[in-house]
């Protein structure tokens, strides 16, 4: 393994009084919603990272955080944990040097911003060890690379042939003195034989023929035409790209950021002097079509195994796209999180899941995109029928669920235990309302059957259900009714004329049958019982709870049918509403 | 570039990689030689690391930057390497291993600082010898690289670990180390903390240290254990120009290197600085055959022994004068070498004021400092080397010295 930044501890920077970013080689996805710091990261990287291109960040008093006290005071500090050092690279960084729990050395560098100067500008100083007074030598900053990638950076600008762009520097990395020699042999040899070409001799005789005429014998200088400047240098700043046969400036703003982007990561991974290499790219979606974002994100996250002869490349990327985190390898996410007055970090990562859970998640989430790392509200519900009428009841309440910024995501059949394990008071800290069956059940004759409880009765939910309840805290509540969502829906008395209407969209005749035998019984909980029976639990073929809820759906939005949430809904809706 | 070497001091430039024992004689060009070597291991030395050059003086280190950074600028720019690290023994062991681990083992929270002795917060630490509190900071810790001894006072009493231990302990809490606690904690901290030594010995390969018979037996002993890590240690010096016998560095070191196996023994012969009749002399004394490159001016003797009692300064410094003038040398250009601080102040009339008079224009310098001048000891090779037996308690003895070469003294034979 390759020297990696294993951890960066920022304090007092903005947004942030004191977080803790744990990272992995490779891939590293910084995601977090807008205007959460994911920009105060990328800065405290910058502040030790800084590349040959950008210089380091500078900050003044208005970056140091301010806690709700309400008064800014101390230092900036960023603290790096480099692990992952070959033996080589405990003798460069031997002043950073400690030795970790796990008895294996990392080293420790740390930047630390203050004493204001007159206009108010912050004085960095870079150390290394376990106290601030060691400093960092400049053989040690030369030892950390970085490319800085910024958010709508002008890909164009950088590939433009210039003596130091991304390009030029890449081919004089890949040329040794006998590739550059050819290289200048070979313009040589051209610029000969374009020489011999006939327009060419007529110019040159054109104007040196009046030059020398102007001029006369004795003043007048040497004229040539011909290629300028033939040796490799010139050569280098010169050459440009061309992308199927056009030139670069005509091709796509996102394209052209993949382009630059694989020069970046050439010069980086090429270049063997550096003991570390890293990229830090910001918002790379900005220009990318989700397709083109899939295809970027697997390959970044390839190119930690780096290629033959090459060395691996830490990579910073941070994003606000739910896209672009969805389909990121949940263990290479860092989540930012709004706790309150200040940001937090959280690392999916470290979540302990049950067996094979962690992998039902990351493929729903492949699958799905759901925006879990963005959501600042949490509402879960089991499938498309909740998904349809959860947001159609909440408004009937008085509560709109987009307003509240709340997230309503169905887990599709899936266990909620992949996805609560990321939630709660020292997870990913939003409220978060699971609404979910309580399918009570009883044993008659050894043999498990299902109840129909009337409104008021004392319910025992189902195993799944109680150890729901058992992850319970302070942010994340489970809720649940009677039985199951159409049942308890059935209960309500103003619900089942409703219900009755959507099924005879659906169903004529199965909606008549019902409405009779429904009439035919007397209490609601007869009725409710009647109901739900006689379309989710029939003899021949049930009716889909999908298409049902989609007809229910219609009634309720298109028809303004008279609808009621039942209370465990409600209250689940009030919980992430608060 | 090496057209400026000697072919003794070319060969020596040119050897392979490999750990070497120089011996070179006064005036031999060590520096220049030295100098040479770095640049041409780091030319052909390609792995990671730095080459390290260490010395005992600021003044020798610098000098041996300005002469690394002179060939530097000679060379074209690509393929000049300043992976070198050019420094004192002691700013090596502070810059590695002290400043940054320390800590470690003194159990301090911050990084370890230097204390001369007449810190105030000082005074706090104190250590009982059997008969009286002495202050910490006074003892002396004694390696061979086996274990610790420990001794305190001007007599060098033994002290016991049980008493010195604890109070060096006490004093490190804070981060407080003397010039020789430093020694005991760097050595403490490369047997305790294996990685650190590991890192140290990757660090530099290749370490050449000057000035070789100035090695005590405490930096020996981190050499050593740098050695056994993989670092390979050259050596280069005269042990008969050792100037640091006080603090135990006798030049065995450098002496018993070369009899080392895997250590290739070489020797600079050939004094470019003193006139043949110095020379002639000095191998007298010390017994070695160098030659001098020099040619006398004049049949004038070079040396002169000219006992003088203490009470008579003026006197000895007339003749001196007078020598001078007879050699047409300014007086201004002469030197009065002394070997200890004490005599130096002595004769420069510190104590009494008159030291323009009484050394007639010529400079007194303490023989510890005397590499600090350089130049002005090339030009006259007249020194007036009466030099008080620096053991205080045979202080009638009188030593004669020629520099800084060691030489019997006639009257006790010491």
């Amino acid at each position: 393994m390759d020297v990696y930044l294993a951890q960066l501890r920022i304090r007092n920077f903005r947004r942030i009084a004191d977080a803790t970013l744990n990272f992995r080689p490779g891939l590293n996805v910084i995601v977090g919603p807008n205007n959460i710091g994911k920009t105060a990261v990328v800065e405290a990287l910058r502040a030790l990272l800084a590349g040959a291109d950008d210089p380091y960040p500078r900050f003044t008093c208005d970056d140091i955080h301010i806690p709700t006290s309400g008064k800014a005071i101390g230092e900036i500090r960023f603290e790096y944990v480099f692990q992952g050092l070959s033996h080589d690279d405990e003798a460069e960084f031997l002043h950073a040097l400690r030795e970790g729990s796990d008895g294996k050395t990392e080293a420790v560098m740390g930047v630390t911003y203050g004493d204001p100067d007159k206009s108010n500008r912050l004085k960095p100083r870079r150390w290394c060890g376990d106290f601030d007074e060691v400093s960092m030598t400049s053989s040690m900053l030369e030892n950390l690379r970085s490319v800085y990638l910024q958010p709508l950076r002008d890909a164009e600008q950088g590939l433009r042939p210039s003596r130091n762009s991304q390009l030029s520097r890449l081919l004089h990395l890949l040329s040794d003195n006998e590739g550059k020699d050819a290289i200048a042999d070979a313009l040589r040899e051209l610029d000969k034989e374009l020489k011999k070409h006939k327009p060419i001799k007529d110019t040159h005789d054109a104007i040196s023929g009046r030059h020398s005429s102007m001029l006369g014998p004795n003043l007048a200088q040497a004229l040539d035409v011909g290629l300028a400047g033939t040796d490799f240098g010139k050569l280098a700043s010169r050459l440009s790209i061309i992308v199927d046969t056009f030139d670069i400036e005509r091709n796509g703003l996102g394209y052209n950021n993949l382009i630059f982007m694989a020069v970046v990561l050439s010069e980086l991974a090429k270049n063997a002097d550096a003991a570390y290499r890293s990229l830090i790219v910001e918002e790379p979606e900005a220009h990318l079509h989700p397709q083109l974002q899939a295809v970027l994100l697997r390959y970044l996250s390839s190119i930690d195994e780096g290629e033959p002869g090459e060395k691996p490349v830490q990579v910073f990327v941070t994003s606000h796209s739910p896209n672009f985190a969805s389909i990121a390898d949940l263990d290479s996410i860092v989540c930012l999180l709004d706790a309150g007055h200040e940001a937090l970090a959280f690392h999916p990562r470290s979540v302990e899941f049950g067996k094979g859970k962690r992998e039902k998640l990351a493929r729903y989430l492949d699958v799905t995109r759901a925006e879990l790392f963005f959501a600042r509200r949490a509402l879960f519900v089991e499938g498309a029928a909740e998904l349809l009428l959860v947001s159609a009841l909440a408004k009937k309440h008085g509560y709109d669920l987009r307003d509240h910024g709340v997230s309503l995501i169905s887990v599709e059949g899936l266990n909620f235990d992949c996805f609560m394990p990321l939630f709660g008071e020292t997870a990913i800290n939003v409220p978060v309302a699971v609404i979910t069956d309580a399918d009570p059940t009883t044993k008659i004759n050894g043999k498990t059957v299902g109840l129909y409880p009337a409104v008021g009765d004392i319910v025992e939910p189902s195993n799944t259900a109680k150890s729901m309840i058992k992850r319970e805290d302070g942010l994340v509540k489970v809720f649940f009714g009677q039985k199951t969502f159409e049942y308890d829906l059935a209960l309500l008395q103003k619900n089942r004329a409703t219900m009755l209407a959507a099924l005879k969209d659906i169903h004529p005749n199965i909606g008549d049958e019902l409405e009779a035998d429904v009439i035919a019984v007397a209490g609601d909980q007869a009725k409710a019982e009647k109901l739900f029976r006689g379309m989710f639990e029939r003899e021949s073929v049930n009716v889909s709870k999908g298409r049902f809820a989609q007809a229910l759906a219609s009634q309720i939005q298109d028809n303004k049918a008279e609808i009621e949430a039942p209370p465990y809904i409600l209250n689940a809706i009030k919980h992430v509403c608060k | 570039m090496t057209a400026e070497l000697s072919k003794e001091q070319a060969d020596i430039v040119a050897l392979p990689l490999t750990p070497l024992a120089v011996t070179a004689c006064a005036g031999s060009g060590k520096t220049r030689t030295a100098v040479h070597r770095l640049l041409s291991m780091r030319q052909r030395y390609d792995g990671p690391g730095l080459i390290g050059l260490f010395s005992f003086s600021n003044v020798a280190v610098d000098a041996f930057k300005n002469e690394y950074a002179r060939l530097l600028r000679n060379l074209p720019a690509i393929g000049r390497s300043s992976r070198v690290e050019i420094d004192t023994m002691d700013g090596f062991i502070t810059a590695n291993i002290l400043r940054p681990h320390g800590h470690r083992v003194m159990q301090c929270q911050r990084a370890p600082f230097l204390v001369e002795g007449r810190e105030g917060f000082l005074n706090s630490f104190t250590v009982y010898d059997g008969k009286i509190l002495q202050p910490t900071a006074n003892i002396e810790v004694m390696s061979d690289g086996t274990g610790f001894r420990y001794a305190i006072g001007r007599a060098h009493t033994d002290l016991p670990a049980k008493w010195a231990e604890p109070a060096l302990a006490k004093l490190g809490s804070v981060g407080a180390y003397s010039h020789s606690a430093g020694r005991y904690w760097a050595l403490r901290v490369l047997h305790e903390k294996s990685f650190v030594l590991r890192a140290m010995a990757r660090r530099y390969p290749h370490i050449l240290v000057d000035e070789a018979q100035d090695i005590g037996p405490e930096h020996q002993a981190i050499l050593e254990l740098l050695i056994d890590a993989g670092t390979q240690v050259s050596l280069i010096g005269d042990i008969n120009q050792g100037i640091y016998e006080f603090a135990r560095a006798n030049g065995t070191f450098l002496k018993n290197y070369s009899a080392r196996s895997s250590i290739s023994p070489h020797r600079l012969t050939v004094n470019y600085r003193s006139l043949p009749a110095i020379v002639a002399l000095a191998n007298k004394l010390t017994g070695q055959t160098d030659s001098a490159n020099r040619l006398a001016k004049d049949a004038r003797p070079a040396c002169y022994y000219m006992p003088f009692r203490a009470t008579e300064r003026d006197k000895a410094l007339g003749s001196f004068r007078s020598l001078l003038g007879a050699a047409d040398i300014e007086p201004s250009k002469g030197v009065v070498l002394c070997r200890s601080s004490d005599w130096t102040a002595e004769w420069s009339g510190e104590t009494d004021g008159q030291w323009a008079a009484a050394a007639g224009g010529c400079r007194p310098t303490s023989a510890a400092g005397s590499r600090d001048r350089e130049p002005c000891l090339t030009v006259p090779e007249i020194v007036l080397d009466c030099l008080r037996e620096p053991c205080r308690s045979r202080s009638t003895g009188f030593r004669l010295r020629c520099r800084a070469m060691r030489i019997r003294c006639p009257q006790c034979s010491r």
